[in-house]
C-alpha cells in the first residue's frame, strides 16, 4: 500500500470517533541521496526476530541479568541474518570504518528508558567487530534525560553520551517544515551528529505507550528522537503524529543510516508514556526483538502494549472516542482509561506507505525464541 | 528649533547642581529617562532624569513587557503569551512612561523603548537599578543612528479596539506592518477592516485574524522568520545599504539558558552579510553560525542571549 492508497483506505473505513486530520503539507529540504540500499527497511524487509527469556530482569528490583541478555542479543542477531557466529551477524552491519551512533530512549528515564546493560552490550558487538570505542556515541537529540540512566558507567572507555545540546547541534541544512496549528515554529532540524558524524545508527526504542502517538517504538524513536521542534504535532487533543513521525524517519540520510533496530522489551509502560511517573503502569514482556525494518518490529509493538491493556481492562490504543478525551493530566496519569489526546497509532502504516517496512502481518516473517 | 540660550544656560546650570552629565545621544535616538529611584544612573551619563510636571504628562503609562504562561483551550499545556507594547509604539505612542515596573523587568522595559526608539521613562524596581544600568551601557556602546522601519504589510488603522487587539498580534508573530492611513501600494498586505480579504467578523478573533494576515502574505514573503522560539518579537530597520534587526526576547529564563550557539534560527528576506552581533547577556565571542544564502534569503543562528540582541548587516548587491 502507497501513501496515495493508505489515505483513500482511511477515508474509506469508518473510524468511531474522532476522523484522522488531512495531510499536512510537507517541505523536506536535505542534500543527502539515499544509499543503494537504505537502512530502513533495510536488508532483512518485513523480518522480525523476538527472543523471549523470563530470566533477562526481575520484576520486582528490575535488575538486569546481563548475561541473560548476552544470550539474548547474541541469538537474535543471528537468528536475523541467518550466521552462525554472533561476530559474523554485527560484521555484516558494521565494520572498523563506521562511527556508530546508538539511539536510545531515555524519556521517562530511570523508569523507563533503553536499558544500560541492553545498550552496553550492543557497544561491546560493535567493538568486538571494529568500531573503535571513541567512534561510537550513545545519543539523544535533547540534553537532560540521557544523563540519567548513567550509560557510560557500563560501557567500555571511550564510548561517550552526547545530546545536540552538547555536540554539534542542529543541521541547518536538512529539515522538514510544515504548518501544522499556525504555529510560528514550523521547521524541525535533523541533529548534526547524523548528518556530519555517523556513518550507522542503532536504534534502541523501548517498549512503551504513547499518549499522542498510540505506542513509541522505532520509528518514533529515530524520527522523534533526532529531529528538534516535534512536540509542536501533539500539543492539541488531535496531533498530527500519524503523518509527521513517518516523515521524519525517511528523511534523508536518517533513513539510510539507521541500519539495525532493537528494541527493548525487558521492561516496558502499557500506559502514561512515554514517561513513567507511577510504576503501577510498567509491566515486563521480557523480551528484545531485531530487525532492519522498524515498521515491522512497530506493527508487532501495538499487539505488546494493547495485549497488555486488555489484560488490564482497559481501552485500545485504538480507541478514539472523545468521552475517554480529557484535558486535565491527572485524569490521564491516573486512569488508562482517558486519553490526553487522540492517540495514533496509525503512524505506524503510514510510514509503511513512505517506504520504510511491511505493515502486514501476513507479509511479515516473525520468529519467536524462548531462551 | 534650537533652544533659547537661556534655556541651555538653565539646564548647564541644573546639571552642574545635581552633578548629572546630560547623556550623549547619536542623532535620531530618542532619550530613555529614569525617576529618581535611579538618579545614578543619570550621574553615569546612560539616562536623562524623568521629566516632571506638563512634560511628563505627555508621556502615556503602558505596561510592563512581560511573557506569562496561559493555558490552551484544548488540554493542560501552557503557551507562552507575549505582553509587548510593541504594537502601541507602531500605533504612534511616542512618549511611554514605564510607571510600574516590578523587579526583573527594567532591562527588558528599556530594551523594548530602545528597539522601538521611542522616548522612556523608566522607574525601575531599586533591586533592577544595577541591571538597567548595564542595560543601558550595552545600549549605549551599540547604539547608532536608528534606521527606517521596514514593513511589507499595511494597517489601516481605524483606532478601534478591536483593531489594536490585531495590531498586538500582528506584532507578536513578527508579521511586520506599518500603520498607515490609506492602502500603500509599495506594501505587498493591505489590511482593511470591511474589505472581502479582511470582513469585520473575522477580527472577533484576533489570532485567527493575524493567521489571515500570513495567508495572504505567506510566509515566504515575510521579512522576518524566526525558528526556535516563540517569545522573540523581531523589528527590522534598513535603509537598501544598511540593516539592523532588533531582537526582543521576553522570556527570561529560557534566553537565560547557557550557551546555546543555537537558540535561534533567523531567516530574513533580503540577501545581507552580517556585519555584527551585539547580544545582551552573552560573551564577547558570541557570533552568528550558519549563514546561508538561499535565494533572495539569508539565514544564520542567533545564540541564547538576555532581553534583547542586535545583528547589523549590510546589503548585498
Amino acid at each position: 500500500m502507497d501513501r496515495r492508497e493508505f489515505l483513500a483506505a482511511m477515508a474509506a473505513v469508518p473510524v468511531l470517533g474522532v476522523q484522522p486530520r488531512p495531510i499536512p503539507n510537507y517541505r523536506i529540504v536535505t542534500k543527502y541521496k539515499p544509499a543503494p540500499q537504505p537502512g530502513m527497511p533495510g536488508p532483512y524487509r518485513g523480518r522480525v526476530v523476538t527472543v523471549h527469556s523470563p530470566r533477562c530482569i526481575d520484576e520486582v528490583t528490575e535488575k538486569v541479568d546481563v548475561p541473560t541478555v548476552k544470550a539474548m542479543i547474541a541469538r537474535g542477531m543471528t537468528t536475523l541474518t541467518g550466521d552462525k557466529d554472533p561476530r559474523d551477524s554485527w560484521a555484516r552491519f558494521f565494520n572498523a570504518q563506521d562511527f556508530v551512533g546508538i539511539k536510545v530512549n531515555a524519556s521517562g528515564a530511570p523508569g523507563a528508558m533503553s536499558m544500560p546493560e541492553v545498550v552496553a552490550e550492543i557497544a561491546n558487538n560493535l567493538i568486538a567487530v571494529g568500531v573503535k570505542p571513541t567512534n561510537i556515541v550513545i545519543h539523544e537529540r535533547g540534553a537532560g534525560q540521557i544523563l540519567l540512566p548513567r550509560y557510560d558507567r557500563f560501557v567500555p572507555a571511550g564510548i561517550r553520551v552526547e545530546s545536540a545540546n552538547t555536540w554539534l547541534g542542529l543541521d541547518p541544512d536538512v529539515y522538514v517544515e510544515a504548518n501544522f496549528f499556525g504555529e510560528e515554529d514550523t521547521r524541525s532540524y535533523l541533529i548534526r551528529m547524523v548528518t556530519e558524524q555517523f556513518t550507522k545508527i542503532v536504534n534502541v526504542p523501548n517498549m512503551k505507550d504513547h499518549g499522542a502517538s498510540g505506542v513509541t517504538g522505532c520509528v518514533k524513536n529515530i524520527a522523534y528522537g533526532e529531529f528538534n521542534n516535534v512536540a509542536r504535532s501533539h500539543y492539541h487533543a488531535q496531533t498530527e503524529t500519524l503523518s509527521f513521525i513517518g516523515t521524519l524517519a525517511a528523511v534523508e540520510p536518517l533513513r539510510s543510516r539507521t541500519v539495525l533496530n532493537i528494541m527493548d522489551g525487558l521492561r516496558g509502560v502499557w500506559h502514561a508514556g512515554p514517561f513513567s511517573r507511577d510504576r503501577k503502569f510498567r509491566f515486563y514482556p521480557k523480551q528484545l526483538k531485531f530487525g532492519t525494518d522498524p515498521v515491522a518490529i512497530d506493527r508487532f509493538l501495538i499487539d505488546v502494549i494493547d495485549d497488555k491493556r486488555k489484560k488490564e481492562g482497559v481501552i485500545s490504543v485504538w480507541n478514539r472516542d472523545i468521552k475517554y478525551f480529557s484535558t486535565n493530566q491527572e485524569d490521564w496519569d491516573r486512569d488508562p482509561n482517558m486519553n490526553r489526546s487522540i492517540r495514533e497509532p496509525g503512524h505506524i502504516e503510514y510510514a509503511s506507505t513512505l517506504g520504510l517496512g511491511v505493515y502486514d502481518t501476513n507479509k511479515i516473517q516473525h520468529t519467536e525464541l524462548t531462551i | 528649533m534650537k533652544p533659547a540660550p537661556s534655556t541651555v544656560a538653565l539646564a548647564s546650570i541644573a546639571a552642574l547642581v545635581c552633578g548629572a552629565r546630560e547623556p550623549q545621544r547619536v542623532e535620531g535616538r530618542r532619550p530613555l529617562y529614569v525617576t529618581s529611584g535611579a538618579a545614578r544612573l543619570v550621574e553615569q551619563g546612560l539616562a536623562a532624569p524623568a521629566p516632571t510636571g506638563a512634560e511628563a504628562a505627555a508621556f502615556e503609562e503602558v505596561p510592563h513587557p512581560r511573557v506569562r504562561s496561559v493555558p490552551t483551550v484544548a488540554r493542560a499545556t501552557n503557551v507562552p503569551w507575549i505582553d509587548s507594547n510593541g504594537w502601541r509604539f507602531q500605533r504612534g505612542i511616542q512618549k511611554a512612561n514605564y510607571a510600574k515596573l516590578p523587579a526583573g523587568f527594567a532591562a527588558l522595559a528599556a530594551a523594548e523603548a530602545f528597539a522601538f526608539n521611542v522616548d522612556a521613562i523608566l522607574n525601575p524596581d531599586p533591586a533592577d537599578v544595577e541591571e538597567l544600568g548595564k542595560m543601558l551601557q550595552f545600549l549605549k556602546a551599540n547604539d547608532q543612528p536608528p534606521l527606517p522601519a521596514l514593513a511589507n504589510i499595511g494597517v489601516v488603522d481605524d483606532r478601534s479596539s478591536v483593531m489594536g487587539e490585531i495590531l498586538n498580534m500582528l506584532t507578536r508573530r513578527n508579521l511586520l506592518y506599518r500603520v498607515v492611513s490609506a492602502p500603500d501600494p509599495a506594501l505587498s498586505v493591505t489590511v482593511q477592516l470591511g474589505t472581502p480579504d479582511f470582513p469585520s467578523d473575522a477580527a472577533k478573533n484576533p489570532v485567527e485574524f493575524a493567521a489571515r494576515v500570513r495567508a495572504k502574505l505567506g510566509d515566504d514573503n515575510r521579512l522576518v522568520r524566526l525558528y526556535g522560539t516563540g517569545t522573540v518579537i523581531a523589528r527590522l530597520t534598513g535603509d537598501g545599504k544598511r540593516a539592523r534587526l532588533y531582537l526582543l526576547a521576553f522570556d527570561r529564563s529560557r534566553r537565560r539558558q547557557a550557551d546555546d550557539t543555537q537558540a535561534i534560527r533567523i531567516r530574513l528576506l533580503g540577501r545581507y552579510q552580517p556585519a555584527k552581533l551585539a547580544a545582551y547577556g552573552t560573551g564577547s565571542n558570541a557570533s552568528l553560525t550558519d549563514l546561508r544564502h538561499i535565494g533572495n534569503t539569508t539565514e544564520f543562528w542567533v545564540p541564547s542571549f538576555n532581553a534583547i540582541a542586535l545583528v547589523d548587516l549590510d546589503a548585498l548587491p
